[in-house]
């Protein structure tokens, strides 16, 4: 019995089915064709494509004119060769899906079978060098928009049967294809089932980036702490599959979701892999301070300067007092005030054009800061405090990790205002108990640290050399690691 | 249950400040120094507040720019004092900065515990603060203002630490140490001796004179001798460096000793250490000190000296000669005035304290008769001198 929404029938049916489904569709062309037949009448056909999105020349060379010369019909032909990419398609929703990705629909009269010819050529972006990622080492090319070409970046990278790709349909209006990769025998087995089930349990109706994909996945939540790390170098994404990680490929998406994600993961940026390891252990470090200043400096200047004016040295609280002698406003204002005033400048130097955004800053940094400083509106101490909060949030490698200060900037600000030190130390304790409470796909993500395994400390901040690269290694990558750590003492 | 406990006590931190407690850094008179002295039966309290230039656009305070101003008042007791003083000022007066504390000569001999006792109990000023006592009245000193000082408010006593560690002639303590000698039993407290520079003071100042081109500075050296809370007597700088040297505080500084035959020689010291013992013997206590000194020939000025590896002999010999002569100094000023800051009765309360709480009602008395044995063994390791190959001969030699 022929179920409803399915291409299983005559071509009449299939073709009053596909009527009925795209009726209205500006631009669905529905093409017959009667193909003439040596020994019998002509031969129904039916052509079906979307107006713009296939190359004609292509689609007349690779399959009207072989019809029309009886390719297909004659003697031991096949449908193969039609075109050099022809797959049947039964079910109605997933050839309209097909041609709107700018596939055609073929039937032939004198069978039930629908296939779908890939002749689309849409335009592509080329592989650029990557722009949120720049680093001083290592390649130069990034993700596209492309699937295709994603992927076969990182074929090209790890050639063999060892990289293993699996595809997720997600998507209930606008369908669009995932693919998580791994590297067989290395990922744990436990956390390659727990991501392929929660992206194939996404409910959504449509996604444009992979940040979508995980925050439908990770939705929920309170906490700003990002759950997977987000890159757009293919390099990077092979690093951390070499370390037992996953990646999560989304069509149309530039960036790859690389997870589970660890929070130590966030101070690595591209050139740690590349550069000589004592320096990449004094990087790290010098981010984990920046990270320590990006977040809480302005509200220790707040807590100390307003509540605990003892706890400063003498000459130092002198020198504050000086700076601050006529300053109209008190020292939380100012502090969130000058806070906000440079996250405008930052939006504007994002949005506005590569040209002009320098000029931006430049106008916003050196120009107002100076003058909010001559007016005296504002102390120059505090536009130090602020300047070396921005700078240190641009030192941290993750652009959503630095997302994630700025957001606890402002609420560290707001809780060294009303409550001094003690309020400053006690939203940070709550925010360590969240990050000590998190997981990301089954792994916490405190991890080394909370749980404390001695063993993997060295890996985490960079003494342990780089993840393996041969099969034989007796080093397994750093995640099965954790993972037999945590199995061991049955928290995964 | 454990862990509502704990959120709720992370919780209660909230509440140890807030807005109830704000004060903004341009609301705030920062005192720099205290003073404390007894005029006309009643406690004065002397503040140096600090008094900052310019506006924002200044760029910080200069070192001509820093104003101060010496602000005192009286009241029955010191808090009054102070609350008279924040009266007087036009903003939040804070004691939360205030490094030295100086007490003048009169409240010193009236007693400094009830004092002490204040400014521990206070919640703003730091355990940390130095404590000195003043020649005469403490208001002389607070007056001063030292040529090297950037923020005048800071000192005298505001480097005194680093000073007292290149010179051994000072003891210095911190108001909770200070507190701690107060109400430990076996020992007195002994409290740097400060002074104007055109000051005589009240002992032989043998390191500095009183000049009168120094009038503005303030000069440290010698210590003021306490009796329980109160001030008895003085230690000499002399005095006080053999004290140091006898409880093993001296590292550093210079030791000046004389030549058999004429001349001097300077040893610079580079460490000490120190003990004193109390034993029976024949029915009575015998006190020891035995100092043992490490130092460097610096300058070797002697006249018909010895050479080569006699030099040393006759440096360490030098060096123990004036050390001990320093430690016995000291031992006179508490034969003088019964004064314990030695801490031989610590001693023998920390063996056996039944023991001293029997004699404790006589010990000073029997500390004043009680022989003492001074044994310093020194030790010059380094000669850092050339002789005799350089030393200059006259012509024709």
């Amino acid at each position: 019995m022929k179920r409803s929404g399915q291409l299983s029938g005559p071509l009449s049916e299939n073709r009053r089915l596909l009527w009925q489904e795209l009726n209205g569709q500006r631009g669905v062309l529905f093409r017959d064709l009667l193909i003439p037949v040596s020994d019998g009448p002509a031969l129904p056909a039916l052509v079906v494509y979307l107006e713009g999105e296939v190359q004609m020349d292509r689609m007349e060379a690779h399959l009207v004119r072989p019809l029309l010369e009886g390719a297909a019909t004659g003697p031991g032909r096949s449908r193969g060769s039609l075109a050099p990419d022809s797959v049947p398609v039964r079910d109605l929703s997933e050839a309209v899906t097909a041609l709107f990705r700018g596939e055609v629909l073929l039937q032939l009269g004198n069978t039930t079978e629908v296939v779908r010819v890939a002749l689309n050529d849409p335009p592509l972006r080329p592989i650029m060098p990557p722009d949120t990622e720049s680093g001083i080492s290592g390649p130069r090319e990034s993700f596209t928009e492309s699937l295709v070409i994603n992927t076969t970046q990182l074929r090209r990278r790890l050639p063999g049967s060892d990289l293993r790709l699996a595809s997720v349909w997600i998507g209930s209006k606008a369908k669009v294809e995932s693919v998580v990769c791994h590297i067989a025998g290395r990922a744990p087995t436990g956390v390659i089932e727990q991501v392929s089930s929660s992206l194939q349990a996404v409910t959504t109706d449509g996604l444009q980036d992979v940040t979508q994909l995980i925050e439908a996945v990770t939705g929920g939540r309170l906490s700003v702490f990002p759950r997977a790390i987000i890159t757009e170098r293919p390099d990077v994404v092979i690093h951390y599959m070499l370390s037992g990680r996953l990646a999560v490929l989304l069509d149309n998406s530039p960036r790859v979701a690389i997870v589970p994600a660890l929070f130590m993961d966030f101070f690595k940026s591209s050139d740690d892999f590349y550069e000589w390891r004592p320096f990449v252990i004094f990087l790290r470090v010098l981010r984990g301070l920046a990270w320590n200043v990006a977040v809480p400096l302005p509200a220790l200047y707040v807590a100390l300067t307003t509540f605990h004016i003892q706890a400063l040295p003498t000459q130092l609280a002198m020198r504050l007092m000086a700076q601050r002698q006529g300053a109209p406003l008190p020292a939380p204002v100012e502090a969130a005030v000058m806070s906000i005033i440079f996250e405008i400048l930052r939006e504007a130097g994002i949005r506005l054009p590569r040209a002009i955004g320098p000029t931006v800053s430049i106008v916003g940094g050196l120009v107002i800061g100076d003058a909010a400083i001559r007016s005296g509106l504002t102390s120059p101490v505090m536009v130090l405090v602020v300047s070396a909060t921005a700078v240190a949030t641009f030192s941290l490698p993750s652009t959503t990790l630095a997302n994630a200060a700025t957001y606890y900037r402002f609420v560290f600000l707001a809780l060294s205002t009303i409550f001094g030190f003690f309020g400053l130390l006690a939203g940070y304790l709550l925010v360590l108990t969240n990050l000590a409470g998190m997981s990301s796909f089954g792994m916490p993500m405190a991890s080394p640290f909370f749980p404390l395994i001695w063993k993997l400390i060295p890996a985490a901040i960079g003494l342990r050399a780089r993840p393996p690269a041969d099969e034989g290694s007796h080093m397994p990558p750093d995640l099965v690691w954790q993972a037999q750590a945590f199995q061991e003492r049955g928290e995964l | 249950m454990v862990r509502r406990s704990l959120a709720l006590a992370l919780l209660l931190t909230f509440i140890l400040s807030g807005c109830w407690s704000r004060r903004d850094l341009t609301e705030i008179s920062f005192a720099g120094i205290m003073g404390l002295d007894w005029v006309d039966g009643q406690y004065q309290v002397v503040l140096n507040i600090i008094t900052p230039p310019g506006g924002a656009e200044s760029g910080g305070p200069k070192p001509e720019g820093t104003k101060v101003w010496t602000v005192s008042a009286a009241g029955n007791t010191i808090d009054d004092a102070v609350s008279r003083i924040d009266r007087m000022v036009s903003r939040s007066l804070t004691l939360a900065h205030v490094r030295s504390i100086m007490i003048g000569e009169s409240l010193a001999r009236r007693g400094i515990g009830p004092a002490m006792d204040f400014l521990l109990r206070s919640v703003e000023v730091r355990p940390t603060a130095w404590v000195g006592v003043t020649h005469g009245p403490v208001m002389q000193v607070m007056l001063l203002r030292p040529s090297q000082e950037l923020f005048p408010a800071e000192g005298p006593l505001g480097h005194h630490d680093m000073a007292a560690e290149r010179s051994p002639a000072s003891p210095v303590h911190r108001l909770a140490e200070v507190a701690r000698i107060l109400i430990e039993e076996g020992i007195d407290l002994t409290l740097p001796l400060f002074r104007s520079g055109d000051d005589e003071g009240p002992v032989a100042m043998d390191d500095v004179p009183p000049d009168p081109g120094n009038a503005n500075e303030v000069l440290f050296g010698g210590a003021g001798v306490f009796r329980g809370d109160k001030l008895v007597g003085w230690l000499s700088p002399r005095g006080a460096s053999g004290l140091r040297f006898a409880l093993g505080q001296v590292t550093q500084g210079a030791v000046t000793a004389p030549c058999p035959g004429g001349g001097h020689l300077t040893l610079r010291v580079r460490g000490s250490r120190g003990a004193h013992v109390l034993s029976w013997t024949n029915g009575a206590y015998r006190g020891s000190v035995n100092v043992q000194v490490i130092g460097d020939l610096n300058d070797l000025q002697c006249q018909n000296g010895p050479a080569g590896a006699a030099v040393v002999d006759l440096a360490e010999q030098q060096l123990a000669t004036e050390v001990r002569e320093q430690v016995r100094e000291a031992l006179n000023v508490t034969r003088e005035t019964g004064s314990d800051f030695f801490g031989f009765g610590q001693y023998l309360f920390r063996r056996t304290p039944i023991q001293f709480r029997r004699r404790a009602p006589h010990w000073r008395d029997h500390l004043k008769k009680m022989p003492i044995a001074v044994q310093v063994e020194a030790q010059v390791p380094r000669l850092g001198q050339l002789q005799p190959k350089y030393r200059w001969q006259p012509d024709g030699e």
